[in-house]
């Protein structure tokens, strides 16, 4: 008696599915489209091994999430840019545990880390900013109470022109349900930037002044000159370079001059006013002494605003500023003397009065204070070389040294470039994105297109095999699915769902939402066909033949129908895999979105920011997407290859 | 001597293991809606027209006649593999099945002769009969999955029955099969997919695959028809020695009347889903009585080199009328030559269809030449 060879029905049987499948890879491979097809596959299944194990899992719903990607420069080129000549400042990310020297003196704890940074280009980087963890230190004193110790802060640049300034200083908060030890957490903003500090250091640097021909004879009025020039810097670079980038600035171009001419129709008005109220006093005849001294003051405040007006194209600052003091004076004065009800004032002239030494007093505030007649412009530039930035925590008042203070100090440059692939809006590294974006796509691609290949097969074969009403029922299916127009019902589908689901799961939903009706709408043809070959094959002798051994119809179905069925199906869910991936692409970008970092969702942000002109942001998804369905096509068509002959042998 | 039979009656001893009793399968044409509207009433494709005969244990009995007469339908009926329109297929099932059946509650069809009509068991417990009753098909190139192996064809009856309940047992049973349809070494064919085989070896895993359940009954579908002629006598002899090793009765279909007095015991000839004579093998071929089956003896090519020019002029005239519209009265009448000779019988044979009678012991003839109209 012979036993059979591999007695174990199941070794034999996975064997054999191994040995059944080692042809037709090596069919598909002595292809050119199927070679391609098989580098491409294998690249992009290395690229999900790889996302899913170094991106953490929690990427899928923190990416977009501003905090995120914090210490990215937003919509940045990728590094490599600058071998092509495109000049971009770098990106520091700096972070360090155990800083350069940690000492224990006088009751005080300091740590002292020191970072480099080079600036060789002429534009600026986005920020630069400290990020501090720091432990909450407590002791007891001698009345047994609990004493909070917080680090203090200090940020010191040492820039290339050789001004040194502390750009942040500042005591770490914490608040009361804190307990001790645990760490505090502190990033430098603008808000607590010292800019006064780094502007004075340029003006002593750079002796910025506003000239002494402009100011005029009274030198009283430098330091006000001064305040408004300070003023401009400070508005200049807290709006213009964003306060902290400042630290990279030097002046490039001072000038002040004085706005005289653009003066001369406010002075006229003033002098019209005066001269009017000086007239109407005047026609009424009154010669009181009270009713003189106001004419007289009245004159003198005209004359001084006339005198100003003749030479207002010589005036100085201090010509302006004094005359109309003056003015203001002598209207205070006239003022002062019509209340005397001697001078007999009619009251609307009073009023009158009153009104026009508010205006003037206003005036000359607006002078002394801004911009409106000296006119300060500076302009800066990037300051290239090395910037030493030594960041110190000192913990002051502690009687004892602490056993170990575990402490965590970083120094962020958000310069104009970052990774291999760039930054998209709010610092989203678009690397990470289309590299987590691989296993999504294709298990999106994959779950789709074997659903709606199932589906397609079980009602084709149940269709064809069945007959009758079920098989009337499924076709007329079929037809209404395939006459509803998919794009505009997945658009009102997909925005109700935008609405509608809420919470945690949000985004899984939306995604199978589109899948399902995905599915829905796309198994339909692939129906007809099975059930065109279930028709031809349940007719063949060897099916007659097996009924009359008594076959059951799931024996027949699935040992005789489905095998030559599963041939063809392969290869239509290979060429369904794209399908799916296209259709969530452009409901992403179309404004569906969904909320999962997929390369249609980076092509959305895109549009979202209408930032069509960064090529960094849409070639790298556009790629991928056409990679993916390259390598599905190619693989189908090596399938469809294979299959073809078969199939004519049905 | 008992009187002869007016009428053909089956015979339904213990002695008949199958019997056909006036069956009819009509096949439904489709209408148009134009036909719908119009109250047409539903055409049918009378393909088997009340075919009654029986077969008795151990004999052979050969259906014949002309592609399209209803023979293979009729065997397809037997297995149940055609819904039939009616009539009753008496089957005499082994002990072993009865006992089976009884102990089904609600199914006691078996007659007083202890014959089951085959139509009345219920789909699901029609199982049991499958094994009983096989058939071994035309076409050894289709009636074989291309895409198995010997071993699993032959294997699915046994697990669809479930004989053998372990790997070895079964390996053994399918061995035992190929070795008995001379496939030899078992082991060579096992694992060989059907289109590495001949045609001849094909049929013989065809006859391996029917035989392997133990049937009593087997319906055998021209099963030479489509091989080659240098190996059809090793298969018949090979058909011929299992059923005399298994004790198998055949219905045999074909449409070649040498091969049908070669191998059977009894014939029955069909014309346009009737049978039109019945009787012993030998004497119907050696004596036709009907007009269709001297036609049909005559067209048998002689081999007779002196003859070879020679162009036969055959008994028949005319073309097989279409089975939706059957002729009245006897079927065969526009083809008949005899009708012409004989113009008397014309209004019998037009307007009367005539009844099977018993001619000699055992003969029976459908033809108004040999029966009185009652």
């Amino acid at each position: 008696m012979s036993v059979p060879p591999g007695s174990n029905p199941k070794t034999q049987k996975s064997i054999k599915i191994v040995q059944s499948l080692k042809p037709i890879f090596g069919e598909i491979w002595r292809m050119t489209p199927g070679k391609v097809a098989i580098v491409l596959l294998v690249f992009l299944i290395a690229m999900s091994i790889v996302a899913v194990t170094i991106i953490p899992a929690d990427f899928i719903t923190k990416w977009e999430s501003p905090t995120y990607w914090e210490d990215n420069p937003v919509v940045a080129p990728p590094c490599w840019v600058s071998s092509f000549g495109y000049k971009v400042p770098a990106t520091l990310q700096a972070y360090t545990s155990e800083p350069n020297q940690v000492l224990f003196e006088g009751n005080a704890l300091t740590a002292e880390q020191a970072f480099n940074y080079n600036l060789d280009v002429d534009k600026l980087p986005q920020d630069i900013y400290i990020k501090v963890n720091a432990p909450l230190l407590c002791y007891k004193n001698q009345y047994g109470e609990e004493v909070r110790v917080t680090p203090e802060l200090r940020v010191v640049v040492e820039r290339p022109d050789g001004i040194v300034f502390e750009a942040w200083h500042v005591t770490l908060r914490y608040a009361e349900n804190i307990t001790c030890g645990s760490l505090l957490t502190y990033k430098t903003g603008k808000e607590s930037f010292n800019l006064a500090s780094l502007i004075n250091e340029m003006l002593t640097k750079y002796n910025i002044t506003v000239p002494e021909d402009i100011i005029g004879y009274n030198k009283s009025h430098t330091s006000t000159v001064s305040a408004i020039l300070r003023t401009t810097i400070r508005s200049e670079l807290e709006n213009r370079y964003l306060t902290t980038p400042s630290v990279f600035v030097t002046p490039d171009r001072v000038s002040v001059t004085l706005r005289s001419t653009e003066q001369n129709s406010t002075l006229s008005s003033f002098k019209i006013t005066l001269s009017e109220l000086l007239a109407a006093l005047k026609s009424d005849n009154v010669d009181t002494f009270s009713r003189r001294v106001v004419l007289e003051n009245l004159n003198n405040a005209v004359n001084n605003i006339t005198v100003l007006l003749s030479s207002i194209q010589l005036a100085t600052y201090s010509d302006f500023v004094d005359d109309l003091t003056n003015a203001r004076n002598s209207l205070d004065q006239a003022i002062k003397w019509s209340m005397d009800p001697d001078a007999r004032v009619p009251g609307d002239l009073r009023t009158r009065m009153q009104d026009a030494r508010e205006k003037l007093n206003k005036y000359i505030e607006t002078i002394t204070s801004t911009t409106e007649l000296i006119y300060p412009v500076v302009t800066f530039k990037p300051l290239q070389g090395d910037y030493k930035v030594t960041v110190n925590l000192v913990y002051s008042g502690l009687p004892t040294k602490p056993e170990q203070v575990n402490m965590r100090i970083g120094f962020i440059v958000k310069g104009g470039c970052y990774g291999i692939l760039g930054t998209a809006a709010k610092g989203i590294d678009i690397a990470s994105v289309i590299l987590y974006g691989t296993p999504i796509a294709l298990l999106i691609g994959l779950v789709a297109a074997v659903a709606s290949v199932m589906i397609g097969v079980v009602a084709g074969i149940v269709s064809g095999y069945y007959g009758g009403l079920v098989d009337e029922a499924i076709q007329r299916t079929v037809d209404i699915l395939s006459n509803i127009p998919f794009l505009p019902l997945m658009i009102i589908i997909g925005s109700i769902a935008q609405k509608s689901f809420t919470g945690e799961a949000r985004s899984l939903y939306i995604i199978l939402l589109y899948l399902v009706i995905l599915i829905i709408f796309s198994w339909g043809g692939l129906a007809i066909t099975v059930r065109a070959m279930t028709l031809s094959i349940k007719e063949e002798p060897y099916v007659e033949a097996a009924r009359a051994l008594g076959a059951s119809n799931t024996r027949i179905i699935f040992r005789h129908i489905f095998p030559q069925v599963m041939m063809y199906a392969t290869a239509a869910l290979v060429f369904r895999v794209p399908d799916a991936i296209l259709t969530e692409a452009g409901l992403s970008v179309l404004g569906l979105r969904h909320g999962w970092p997929t390369w249609g969702s980076l092509l959305a942000d895109a549009r979202a920011e209408y930032r069509y002109d960064i090529w960094w942001w849409i070639i790298p998804p556009g790629l991928m997407l056409s990679l993916t369905s390259l390598t599905f096509v190619l693989l189908g068509l090596a399938i469809e290859r294979i299959v073809e002959p078969r199939l004519r042998t049905l | 001597m008992a009187e002869l039979q007016y009428t053909y009656e089956p015979q339904k001893t213990s002695e008949t293991i199958l019997y056909v009793e006036n069956l009819k399968v009509y096949f439904p044409l489709r209408r148009s809606i134009m036909d719908v509207l119009r109250g047409r009433p539903r055409l049918n494709v009378k393909a088997v027209d009340g075919v009654s005969f029986d077969v008795r244990k151990g004999e052979v009995l050969a259906l014949a006649g002309e592609s399209g007469c209803g023979k293979t339908t009729t065997g397809k009926s037997i297995l149940r593999l055609t819904p039939i329109t009616s009539g009753v297929i008496g089957y005499l099932p082994s002990k072993k099945l009865i006992e089976e059946l009884n102990s089904i509650p609600g199914v006691n069809k078996l007659t007083q002769d202890g014959h089951v009509d085959l139509n009345s068991i219920p789909e699901k417990f029609f199982k049991p009969f499958r094994a009983e009753i096989q058939m071994i098909w035309q076409d050894p190139f289709g009636s074989l999955n291309p895409r198995r192996t010997i071993y699993e064809i032959l294997e699915e009856p046994l697990d669809i029955h479930n004989v053998g309940s372990t790997r070895e047992e079964r390996y053994d049973l399918i061995a035992k099969m190929l070795e008995a349809v001379k496939l030899t070494p078992p082991e060579d064919f096992m694992y060989r997919y059907p289109h590495m085989l001949s045609g001849g070896q094909r049929q013989r895993i065809v006859i391996a695959r029917a035989l392997i359940l133990n049937p009593t009954l087997v319906v055998a579908d021209e099963p030479v028809s489509m091989l080659d002629v240098s190996i059809r006598a090793e298969i018949l002899q090979l058909m011929m020695d299992l059923k005399k090793k298994l004790g198998l009765t055949y219905v045999f279909i074909t449409h070649d009347l040498a091969l049908a007095r070669y191998i059977a015991n009894r014939i029955a000839i069909m014309y346009l889903g009737k049978i039109v004579e019945l009787g012993d093998a030998r004497r119907v071929i050696e004596t036709p009585f009907h007009p269709y089956t001297k036609a049909l003896v005559e067209a048998i090519p002689e081999p007779d080199p002196e003859r070879r020019h020679v162009i036969k002029e055959l008994p028949i005239k005319g073309e097989v009328p279409s089975p939706v519209n059957v002729p009245s009265g006897c079927r065969f009448h526009p083809r008949c030559v005899v009708l012409d000779q004989r113009p008397e019988l014309a209004e019998l044979c037009t307007k009367k269809e005539p009844p099977l009678v018993e001619v000699e012991r055992g003969r029976y003839v459908a033809c108004w030449l040999y029966a009185k109209p009652k």
